[in-house]
This record gives C-alpha cells, structure tokens and sequence, in this order.
C-alpha cells in the first residue's frame, strides 16, 4: 500500500513520514510506503498512490484536492490538527489504515 | 351645595353633638334648623318633611315636631368624629396612625368585617391592639355591646394537638376516651363576637386546615364530628410575631385580607416612647400611691436603651426600677422615690452611649434634672430647684453620691460627662435671655470685658465667629470658676483627656484666657478649667458642623434592602448619618418618590443630598426632587455597601456634594479598585493580566486602566488590568515580582520601566501612540496561538533537529510581527507553519536540498506586498540562526499564511 502525505512543501509532512514509516515497520507492515509532496504537485502522483492525507495547514485545498482523488475512486481526508501537532506517526497510520479499509469496501 | 342637603347636614351635626353631650338624640325642630341656617321655616320645613317621606330621616311626633337622623346613618359617621377607642393608643397619630386606619377598616368592612392578621415583634401590643379592636367595633355598633371577646393562646397547647384542637372547636361525646359529654370550644363562645388568636403561627397543621375553613365557609365541626357542621358569625383577629415571609405565614395571609403590622419600639418616634414612659411611670406612681422621679439621665438611658422586647419589656424594666426606687425610699436612703442612673441594669446605663448622636431629638424630654410622674396630676411636674444650682458643686456632689453607692469609675466617668454638657448646655440657655445691660447685674463687668477680649482673639485666631451666646454663657461660667477658686476648692473635669485630644486647636487657644484671669484676678487658674472654657467653645461649633454635612440617602428596591445597608455603613461610620429609604416591589414610583421627596426635605442640612440607589426609576428620581425641592441632589447608581460606607465617609468629613459623589463613584465597580499590595490580590483575577501603575497616585492607574481597557477590547480577550500604586522603582519591581508569582504578567504600562526583560513593557506615552498600542494588541490577540506555539517546543525538539528553544522564541516575535499587520492565523495552521519553518531550517543549516515552488516569480508578483511583509516579519527566525531564506521559502509561508 502506498501512502502519500501532502502539505504546502512537503517538509513538515516529511518529519511524519519519518514516523510512520518506523510505526509501520514496527507493526510489522513490509507493504507500505509512505511520500510526502507539496500539495501544489498532487496531479502527478495521484494515479501512483493508494491512499492520501492531508497536513491541516492545507485543508483549505481540501475540496480541490479530494476531487481530484475521488475522481480516480481513491480516499483522502485531512490529518486533525491534534495529531499532525504531536508528529504522531502511529496515530497517522492508524488513519490511513482505516481509510484504505473504507476504500475497499 | 342644594338646600335640602344643606338642611340635611345640619342636621346631622345637631344629632351628633347631641349625642356627644347628652348620650341620647332628642331631635331637632324645624325653627331651630331654620334658625341655625338662616333659612325661611316653611322650606326647612318642607325639605325636612320630603326628607321623612324618602325614608330618610326619622319624625318624632310631639310639640314641637322633632326631626333626627335615622340610626345606621349615625354610626356610619361616628367613628370619623367621635373620640374613638384607638385614641388612647400612644402613638395613634403617629406611628400607630396606619396600622389604626387598616384596624378601623377592617372593622366597618360590610357585611361583618375582615378577619385581621397582626403582625409585630413581641411586647410591640397585640394583644392589646386587638382588644380595643374589639372596643371599637363594639363603639361603631358592628358588634353588639355584650358581644364577646375570646382569645386563645395557640402556643398554649402546642405540643398537644389534639387538646389544641379540642379547646378551639369543641368535642364531640365519644370522640375519644375521657370525652364523657359533648364540650363546645372556644369558637362558638366567641359567636357573634370576636376570636383573638394568638401566637397563630404555633397552630399545629390540623388545626389550621380546619381555621382555614372557618374562615373561608364559617362553619366548623366539632372534633369527633362526621357530618354536623356548625355555623358561626366570628370575625378572626390573629397575631403572630413570625416575619410575614414565613412559608406558614403565606398561606394565612392568602386567606387572610387584612394583615396589620405593629411597628417596633425602635421604629416609633421618641415622642411616642417618652409618653409610653411616662404612662407606666404613672401606673407604678399610682400603684405605689407615692410620687415618682426620674433623674434625667435616667430618662435619657429608658428613651434610648436597647429594649428587644418592645413595650413589654419597657413596662418590666420600669416596674423593675420603680421598685428598686421604692425600696430605697422605704429604707430611708433617699427623702422621695427617685430613679437614679445608678440603680439601672447595665443594658439600660448603655443606653446613655447613644446620647451624643440622638441628642437634639430627646432634649426636648428632659429639661431639669428630675421629672416628677404624679398620680393626682396624670403629668409631669417641673422640679423646682432647677434653676438655682451652681455648677461645680453639683458635679461634685454628684460625684461624691456616685462613689458613695459604690458605681464603677467607668460608669461615673459616663454619667459625669453626660451631666457636664447638660449643665454647660444650661448655661447658654440661661444667658439667651440676658442682654448684656442685664449680664453685668449678675456678672462683674471686668469679666465680661476679659471674656469678649478672649472670644474675639479666639474667634480671629480659630477663624470662626462665636455667638452671644456663648459670650453671656462662658461669662456667667468663668464668674463662678473665679469664685470657686478663690475659695480654694478644687476644679475637676472629667473629659479634659478627650478634650485635649479632640479640641487641640481650641484647648491651645483656651489657654490665653486663663493668663487672662490670672493676670486679672491674682489666682491660679487649673487645666481642667482650660478644658472648659474649651468645651464652650466648642459648643457652637458642633451645632454649625450639624448643618453643613451633605445628607446621604439610600433608596433600593426590596423590603430592606436600603435599610439594611444604611444600617451597616452606620455602624462602621459609628454614627447614625446614612439614612435607609426601602421601595417594595409593588410601590407605586409616584408613592415612592414623594416619600423620598419627603425624607430628602428632612434629612437634607442645607448642603444637598446625595442619593445611592439600585435601579429602575430610581436612577432618575434625583432630577425630579431636585425640581419639586429645589434642593440639589446627585444620584449614584448600582450602589453598594462600600460606596455607601465612602460616601458617608466623606460626607462626615465636611466635603461638598461634588466631592462625596465623586468619592461614592470613584468605587464603582466600572472604574476598578486600586491595588496596594499582593496579598489584598483575590483569585478574581484572570490569570493573564497586565499591571498600569503609576507614582503620582491611584487616579492615573485607574486612568490608564480604563483607556487600555477601552482601546484593547480586554474583556473579550480574558485579561484583568490590575492598577498599582507604587512609590518608588524598587516598591515597584517586588510587587511585580509578587503578582508574577501568581499571574501571567503580559505587559507593564507605566511611567518607568522596572527592567524585567520577560515583561512587555510600555511606556505610559506609548499609551497614546496608536502604533506602539498596535504592538500589545497584536500580543493579546496572539495570547492564545502564543500558547500554541509553546506547546510546540517539544514536538519541534524530539523531530527536528535544531534548537528548539531558540527557533520557538524568534517564532513568536515573527508570529507577533504578522499579527501587528492584521494577521492572524489558526491553530491548523500554526502547526503547520511551525513544522514547516523548523524542517526548512534544519535543510539550510544542514545544507540539504531546498524546496522549488512552481510559478515562484509570478507569484511574488502578483502578492509584492504579501511577500515584503513575510520578508520583514520572518527577520527574527533569520536572524536567530543566522541565515537566509531563499524566495521559494518565503513563497511557501505565503502560500501556508495567505492560503494561496
């Protein structure tokens, strides 16, 4: 599964990435890889990803940005600020797991 | 007015007079009518005789014919002009006059009257009120003369309902064991008549269903009863020293019309209770067939003592005193039965504290030193050996009594003083009715000149005139000193420790004209004369401080609200000057503005009225006083005790309408306390605060409070300004440091800066430079984001690798900076910014790869100005580590900032 994190730069999405990436490694995840990209350059990974979060600090890019993801049957939805705030990668996870859950059903 | 009623009236006032003076009405003929109206005999005549055939008037056949008023016209109008019963109450003009209008009115209420609830502490005269209640409304005919009058005490059984219960309606044969015969209670003795109950409120609840029920129906039933009801014609009087709020209470007076409240003994006038007073005191002569008298100070402490019980308990303690007089009389102490100050309890001597305050009130009671109460002449007899006394040796001899029976020194000193003044006040009244001619008669003409010297040097010197009175006075005063002296007795003044205290000025002055005599008349003169000669000097004065002190009134809605205020700013003042003015809920505003208008004439002394109330229209009667009186008045509103408390203050102290408004609203809760020190800080502070403090006084503190307060919205924001006086920078910097202990101290606005690098400081011009101002706003509008962005410090420490502490502190200057440009910025986006702007610097420091943005340059194009205040603004992050963002960066915070 392929996870991509998007924010103005994607600099500080990237401290998370970091995170993640450990978190899923500890749960024992070998399947998952997780980006982060401005959210500016959307278009050019959307068809490479599976699933999309959003740092809070963009979510007035929010609408623009889920049409572009829906419109290819994929999942996005923006990170709460409470959790980007802690740069808490396993709670990210967790997020982007369920939402991928949700997009298979 | 027509003729025939014009014949009519006369009439009438001839049957009444008649029945005034002879007890029975003969009539009246037509020639005396026609005499007595100046009317022709054959139209009184004719009127008269239409009159009796309308049925309404009564002929009585005869020679001559008489005519009369018919009987229920008579005792409709008795009442308005005969004597009535009431009249003998004390006080029936004037304390008692509503509660005797609401008595007499539920009297004559058609068809059989209106059961009455009467309301008073204990000993204020229930009982008694409701048995001439029952005089009267045997008087006006409403009642029958044999009519009877029972009353029951409800408290009398009280722990035993039933035999309450049995006592009050009767009991049925059988009802319970022991109940042999049929028994009829006391509501059917009082058929046809009166039931007084008393203590109502002790009525167990069976007993009230079954009074409720008898008031509302007439009927009862006997106890054991099932069907048979009763019917009586009973008019219900209760009485209850319960407070009419009392839930009990309320369910009576819903059934209840008429409720009476007796005032207490300390709301009747002194009038009143002096004749109250002297009433007993000729009961107690006439019990004991002997004169009796009162000292006057013992007449002082009965009309001023504390007396809880009321009437009752006056009548016991005079009977109490009387006794103790008695017996002193009958073992030979004393030629006659005289009360002295002496043979008082205690509580009632307390009394005599009030003295100085009520004063002018009760004088007018005690003229001599003694008042006779005679059995024969129902009156006061002056004594006779008033005027004749020489000062000093009735103070001594008073002394010497005082000390032979064994009265403490604290008590004498009390009774001393209190004669003292009564004695100089003696004086001065004495000399009004001299002319100086006459003053020479009694006064060598040496003194007189060596007094108006004295009183002319002391008037220049204290810049106050003095009176004639006080010349003729302290003349006849300093003749009798010379005398005593001379004789070699000894002078004594028992207050000369508080007149040096009080009178500084006065007693210093008085001093000349004791070298004065001495020069004069070759003797020495003591100190404690100097000290009288200061108290008459300082007689005047106290009568002319009287008049000027502005009058402070407070006028609150509730039943005692105002009262009760006034009431505890009086006693913290230790004088009675506030007076209480209480509106209920249901007056009128017109009813309560002419009581107001009424009590401002008379509590005003001539320097205008200051007027505390709550709200509602009384926030506007001052106005309307002012144009019905003429008196100045200024109203304050929302008062509060602590107003009341300053206002009352400063009035005491002499100061000016102006002043003692300004120092009521100077404590208004709109302007705020001043703060002297930490400890008096209460918890009712925010937590974030700023300090205004200023050396020059509390006025500017509060000043600048009140324009930051305006300028920055503050209450929305959730900050408390507390305002400081300080003396000096060192004062200032420890109380600083003490708030700090406990508050977030956001800024300082002062005249200096106390040098605390983690305070913002302001100076008190930049108050006034709207960009300097602009700079606090911003903080204070950033309180909370600030919170955020230290909540961040460690999330930034643990995932990023530069220093936190420092990138956090040079993020909040650059926060504070867009915030003064009208910038502000969510929490999301805070955090974004934070994580963003850490990672950037962490890539330039590291030298790692730095970000593109696509269409960088048209971007800044199109936000030139967007783009130049990052540029600025981002400065303190620059700087902090010591490097420059690229473009692309700035571009990037815009678009983070502006949601580009």
């Amino acid at each position: 599964m392929k996870i991509l994190l998007m924010c103005g730069a994607g600099m500080s999405t990237s401290l998370l990435v970091k995170k993640m990436e450990k978190q899923a490694k500890d749960m024992g995840y070998n399947d998952i890889s997780i980006d982060a990209v401005p959210i500016d350059e959307l278009e050019n990974y959307v068809d490479l990803y599976d699933v999309f979060l959003l740092g809070p600090q963009v979510r007035y890019m929010e609408k623009k940005a889920k049409d572009i993801i829906e419109s290819k049957g994929k999942k996005c939805t923006t990170i709460p600020p409470q959790v980007y705030g802690r740069v808490d990668g396993k709670k990210t996870l967790e997020i982007a797991l369920d939402l991928a859950k949700k997009g298979e059903i | 007015m027509k003729r025939i009623d014009k014949v009519y009236e006369k009439l009438k006032e001839i049957c009444l007079r008649q029945l005034k003076n002879d007890g029975m009405i003969t009539g009246c003929s037509a020639i005396d009518l026609s005499n007595e109206l100046n009317i022709h005999r054959a139209n009184v005549s004719s009127d008269l005789n239409k009159m009796h055939k309308d049925g309404k008037i009564d002929k009585i056949e005869g020679k001559p014919v008489l005519f009369s008023i018919k009987q229920d016209e008579l005792t409709k109008n008795l009442n308005t002009i005969e004597d009535d019963a009431f009249k003998k109450i004390i006080g029936s003009n004037l304390s008692l006059k509503n509660a005797i209008q609401q008595a007499k009115a539920a009297i004559m209420y058609p068809p059989h009257g209106l059961h009455t609830l009467i309301l008073g502490e204990t000993g204020t005269g229930k009982s008694m009120f409701a048995e001439t209640m029952y005089e009267y409304a045997k008087e006006i005919g409403r009642i029958k003369t044999n009519a009877p009058f029972v009353a029951f005490n409800c408290a009398d059984y009280a722990n035993n309902p039933q035999l309450l219960m049995a006592q009050l309606f009767g009991v049925k044969k059988g009802a319970y064991t022991g109940a042999d015969k049929d028994k009829i209670g006391i509501v059917e003795k009082a058929d046809k008549g009166i039931l007084f109950l008393d203590e109502v409120h002790r009525l167990p609840p069976e007993g009230q269903e079954m009074l409720f029920y008898l008031i509302d129906k007439g009927m009862f039933r006997h106890l054991g009863e099932t069907d048979a009801q009763h019917k009586v014609d009973v008019l219900i009087i209760c009485a209850t020293t319960e407070n009419v709020e009392s839930i009990l209470l309320k369910t009576f007076t819903r059934r209840i019309p008429m409720v009476i409240n007796l005032p207490s003994l300390k709301e009747r006038t002194y009038e009143e209770r002096f004749e109250i007073i002297k009433n007993f005191m000729i009961d107690e002569a006439s019990i004991i067939k002997n004169d009796i008298s009162l000292t006057s100070n013992a007449l002082k402490a009965f009309l001023l003592y504390d007396c809880p019980n009321n009437i009752g308990q006056l009548k016991s303690d005079i009977k109490l005193c009387a006794a103790k007089a008695y017996l002193g009389f009958m073992m030979n102490r004393d030629k006659e039965v005289v009360i002295h100050t002496e043979d008082l309890p205690q509580y009632i001597k307390r009394g005599l504290f009030k003295y100085k305050e009520e004063k002018d009130k009760i004088d007018k009671f005690v003229k001599d030193d003694k008042i006779m109460f005679s059995i024969d002449k129902m009156d006061i007899i002056p004594s006779e050996d008033s005027k004749s006394f020489n000062f000093y040796e009735a103070l001594e001899e008073k002394r010497k009594s005082l000390e032979k029976k064994g009265i403490n020194e604290d008590d004498i000193k009390l009774i001393m003083n209190l004669d003292i003044e009564t004695y100089l006040k003696r004086y001065i009244d004495e000399a009004k009715r001299y002319n100086l001619e006459e003053l020479y008669k009694v006064v060598d003409k040496r003194i007189v000149d060596i007094v108006d010297n004295f009183l002319n040097h002391a008037g220049k010197m204290l810049k106050r005139e003095f009176s004639e009175k006080t010349l003729y006075g302290l003349s006849m005063h300093v003749a009798s000193s010379i005398e005593r002296i001379s004789s070699g007795k000894k002078i004594e003044n028992h207050q000369l420790d508080d007149i040096k205290r009080i009178y500084k000025d006065e007693f210093e002055v008085s001093k000349e004209l004791k070298k004065l005599i001495e020069r004069e008349f070759d003797i020495e003169v003591p100190e404690d004369e100097v000290g009288f000669i200061t108290m008459f000097l300082c007689l005047d004065i106290k009568q002319e401080k009287d008049e000027e002190k502005v009058s402070v009134i407070v006028a609150m809605h509730g039943e005692s609200t105002a009262t009760s205020i006034a009431d505890v700013s009086n006693r913290l003042l230790g004088e009675n000057f506030v007076v209480g003015y209480n509106m209920p809920l249901d007056q009128k505003p017109e009813i309560a503005l002419n009581n107001l208008c009424d009590l401002i004439k008379k509590t005003n002394k001539g320097k205008g009225v200051l007027l505390l109330v709550d709200m509602g229209s009384l926030v506007f009667f001052g106005d309307m006083v002012y144009e019905k009186t003429g008196i100045p008045v200024k109203t304050v509103e929302m008062a509060s005790t602590p107003m009341v408390l300053e206002a009352g203050r400063k009035a005491l102290l002499n100061a000016s309408l102006d002043e003692v408004y300004d120092s009521a609203l100077n404590l208004s809760p709109y302007i705020g306390r001043i703060y002297k020190d930490n400890f008096e800080m209460q918890n009712g502070f925010k937590n974030d605060v700023i300090i205004t403090a200023c050396i020059t006084g509390e006025g500017t503190a509060l000043k600048l409070k009140s324009i930051l307060e305006k300028k920055l919205d503050l209450k929305s924001a959730g900050i408390d300004i507390i305002p400081l006086n300080i003396e000096d920078k060192r004062e200032f910097r420890r109380k600083l440091q003490n708030i700090k202990r406990e508050k977030n101290v956001l800024a300082v606005v002062s005249a200096f800066d106390p040098g605390d690098d983690t305070v913002k400081y302001i100076s008190t011009t930049d108050v006034f430079d709207n960009r300097k101002l602009r700079s606090l706003k911003a903080m204070i509008d950033s309180k909370d984001a600030l919170e955020t962005i230290d909540n961040m410090k460690e999330i930034v420490a643990e995932n990023v690798n530069i220093d936190a502490g420092k990138y956090i502190d040079a993020f909040k200057e650059f926060y504070l900076n867009i915030a003064e440009n009208n910038v502000t910025l969510d929490n999301d986006k805070i955090i974004g910014l934070i994580l963003h702007l850490a990672c950037a610097i962490e890539r330039v420091l590291n030298g790692g790869e730095l970000i593109r943005i696509k269409n960088c340059k048209s971007i800044i194009e199109n936000n030139t100005s967007k783009y130049e205040m990052i540029k600025t603004t981002v400065k303190p992050v620059n700087e902090a580590f010591n490097m420059a963002l690229s473009d692309d960066e700035y571009v990037s915070i815009m678009k983070i900032i502006y949601s580009l």
